[in-house]
C-alpha cells in the first residue's frame, strides 16, 4: 500500500546542529504509529519539521503523493495534514465553540461547522454543555477534548498528535486514549501520534518507531519494543 | 448643564480614543509590535478627510468609508514591504523602524500641505441642538453617532466573522492558528490594515472637531499606548474600555488642574499604571499576556 506519509531522509534542527538528521518514517492509510523516545530525541522536532513549522534542511515529505517540503503550514493543513500540538495549544480567550470553528477554518461553511461539531460532541459528550466557556477556563482532560476536536474540525486526512497525555493525570488519559482509536475508526484515517508512555502507546499503535538522538534506533510493533532492553536503554536514556 | 457638557465631550473623545488606541492594540497583541506611527495614519486620515471635503465638496462623515479604505490599503502595504521584516527581530527594531516611518509620514505631510493648521468645517458647524434647555453642537452628536457605529461595527466584526476570530486566534496562539490553516502572515497585514483603517477613521472625525497639521498624530501615539496599557496591552476590548477612562480623566484633569494639563494627563497615567499594575486595569483575560 503506498504510504498516506512519508518523510524521507529529513534533516533539520533550530540553530545550525541539526536535532534530527537523515530521518525516514512513513504513515500507510489507516494506520496508527507512535513515535518513542527519550525526553529531547527530537519526536516533537519531527512532527513540527512535517507540518512545516520547522522548514526541512534536507530530504522530503511527501503527503499523499504529493511534495509539501517547501509549502507553508496553511497549504499542509489545506491538503489535509492536521496537528494536535503539545500542550494543547488552544485559544484561550476564545470559547470552546470558536476554538472548535477556527478548526473548521479553511470550509467555514456554517452547515459544515455544525455537521462538525456535533461530531466533536458525538466524541467528547462532556464538551457540549462547554461551548461558551473560555477555553483558557476549562481542565486540562476538557482542553485535551478541544485540541482533538479542533483537529478533527479540519477533516484531517491523516492526524499527528504530539503527547496526548501530556500533564494529565492518569485517569483522564484512560479516557482521552481510546478516542485516538475510535477517531481512526471513526473517520478511516491514519494517525502518527507521540508518546511518552510505552506502555500506553503498546495498547494503541499497530506500529513504532523508537528515536534516539535525531535518528530512528528501532522500528516494528510495540509489543516487541516492550520486552526488548535496547529499547529501554534507549526510551529511559539509561 | 456643564456635567451633561463633560458627558458628550468626555463619550466623544473617549470613542476617538478608543478607535485609535483599538488599532494600536491590535496590532501589538498580533504581532508584537508598538507601532509608533500610529498617529501619523490618523493625521493621513485628517487630511484625506480634509482633501476630500475641499475639493468634491461632500460631507465629511460620508468620506469615512472611503478614507477607511484607503488606509486599510495603506496599512497593508506598508506591513507588506516594511514591517514584516522586522517582525523576528527584537523589538528595539520594531521601534526604530516605525519611529522612522513616522519621520518620513510627518515630513511627507509638510511638504505636500505645509505646516498650518486646518480645519473641516461642514456647512452645519456652528449648529447646535437644543433639547430641554441644554445645547449640543450637532457636529458633536454626529461624531458621537459615528464613533458608536464604528465601535458597534468592529465588536461584530472581531467577534462574529471568520476573519475575525482568525485576528484574536492568531494574536492568542500564533502557532495553533497555523496548525489551524490560517495564512498568519495574511492575518497580519490585514491586521495592519484594520490599524490603519480605524487610524484613519479617528483622524477623519478628528479633523471635524479639532484643527489639525501634520504633527497631530504625535501626542496620539503617546495617547494610543497609554489607552492599550490601561486595557492592557495587546487586549482589543480592554482598549476600548481605557479610551474612554483616559478621555474622562483627561476633561476632568483640564476642569481640575487648567488646560494646561491637557497632554501630560496621559502620560501621568501611563506611568502609574506601569508601575503600580503593568498588565493593565481593564484586560481581558488571556489577551494581555505580556509576550517577550
Amino acid at each position: 500500500m503506498a504510504a498516506m506519509l512519508e518523510v524521507r531522509d529529513l534533516t533539520t534542527g533550530y540553530t545550525d546542529v541539526p536535532l534530527i538528521a537523515d530521518l525516514s518514517i512513513s504513515l500507510a492509510p489507516g494506520e496508527v504509529v507512535a513515535l518513542l523516545g527519550a525526553n529531547g530525541s527530537g519526536k516533537t522536532t519531527v512532527l513540527r519539521a512535517i507540518m512545516g513549522l520547522l522548514p526541512a534542511w534536507q530530504g522530503r515529505v511527501v503527503f499523499d503523493g504529493q511534495e509539501v517540503t517547501r509549502r507553508a503550514v496553511h497549504e499542509r493543513v489545506k491538503a489535509g495534514l492536521v496537528m494536535v500540538p503539545a500542550g494543547r495549544r488552544l485559544f484561550f480567550g476564545l470559547s470552546v465553540e470558536d476554538n472548535l470553528k477556527m478548526g473548521g477554518y479553511l470550509t467555514w461553511e456554517s452547515r459544515l461547522l455544525r455537521e462538525r461539531m456535533a461530531e466533536v460532541f458525538a466524541l467528547f459528550p462532556e464538551l457540549g454543555k462547554l461551548r461558551t466557556h473560555l477555553a483558557g477556563k476549562l481542565s486540562g482532560g476538557e482542553q485535551q477534548m478541544v485540541a482533538l476536536g479542533r483537529a478533527l474540525m479540519a477533516r484531517p486526512r491523516a492526524l499527528l498528535i504530539d503527547e496526548l497525555s501530556l500533564g494529565l493525570a492518569p485517569v483522564v488519559v484512560e479516557r482521552l486514549m481510546p478516542a485516538v482509536e475510535k477517531i481512526r475508526n471513526l473517520f478511516g484515517i491514519p494517525v502518527l501520534f507521540v508518546e511518552q508512555d510505552v506502555l500506553r502507546a503498546v495498547e494503541l499503535a499497530d506500529r513504532a518507531y523508537v528515536l534516539d538522538q535525531g535518528r530512528i534506533a528501532m522500528e516494528g510493533h510495540p509489543k516487541q519494543f516492550a520486552q526488548d532492553r535496547r529499547l529501554i536503554r534507549a526510551y529511559m536514556g539509561v | 448643564m456643564e456635567s451633561f457638557q463633560f458627558v458628550v465631550n468626555g463619550l466623544m473623545l473617549g470613542g476617538i480614543y478608543a478607535i485609535v488606541g483599538a488599532g494600536f492594540a491590535l496590532v501589538y497583541g498580533v504581532m508584537n509590535v508598538l507601532n509608533v506611527a500610529h498617529g501619523s495614519f490618523i493625521m493621513i486620515g485628517a487630511y484625506l478627510t480634509y482633501w476630500t471635503v475641499t475639493l468634491l465638496g461632500v460631507d465629511p462623515f460620508v468620506t469615512l468609508p472611503a478614507s477607511a479604505v484607503a488606509l486599510f490599503a495603506f496599512g497593508y502595504l506598508v506591513q507588506r514591504t516594511v514591517i514584516s521584516r522586522v517582525l523576528h527581530a527584537s523589538i528595539f527594531m520594531t521601534f526604530i523602524l516605525t519611529f522612522g516611518l513616522d519621520m518620513f509620514l510627518i515630513n511627507a505631510g509638510l511638504v505636500a500641505w505645509g505646516g498650518s493648521y486646518r480645519a473641516v468645517r461642514p456647512s452645519y458647524a456652528d449648529d447646535v441642538l437644543i433639547m430641554g434647555g441644554l445645547t449640543i453642537p450637532y457636529v458633536r452628536l454626529v461624531v458621537l453617532v459615528a464613533v458608536v457605529a464604528v465601535i458597534a461595527l468592529l465588536l461584530l466584526f472581531m467577534s462574529k466573522t471568520r476573519l475575525g476570530i482568525a485576528i484574536k486566534a492568531t494574536a492568542l496562539e500564533r502557532e495553533a492558528a497555523q496548525l489551524a490553516g490560517v495564512d498568519v502572515k495574511q492575518i497580519d497585514a490585514i491586521t495592519f490594515g484594520l490599524s490603519a483603517a480605524l487610524a484613519g477613521v479617528a483622524g477623519g472625525l478628528l479633523a471635524v472637531v479639532l484643527p489639525f497639521g501634520p504633527f497631530m498624530g504625535v501626542p496620539l501615539t503617546g495617547k494610543a499606548f497609554t489607552v492599550a496599557v490601561l486595557g492592557g496591552l495587546g487586549s482589543m476590548t480592554g482598549a476600548l474600555y481605557g479610551g474612554f477612562v483616559l478621555a474622562f480623566a483627561e476633561i476632568g484633569g483640564v476642569i481640575a488642574l487648567g488646560g494646561e494639563w491637557a497632554d501630560g494627563i496621559a502620560f501621568i497615567i501611563l506611568l502609574v499604571v506601569l508601575v503600580l499594575r503593568p498588565r493593565g486595569l481593564l484586560g481581558k483575560e488571556f489577551f494581555a499576556e505580556v509576550k517577550v
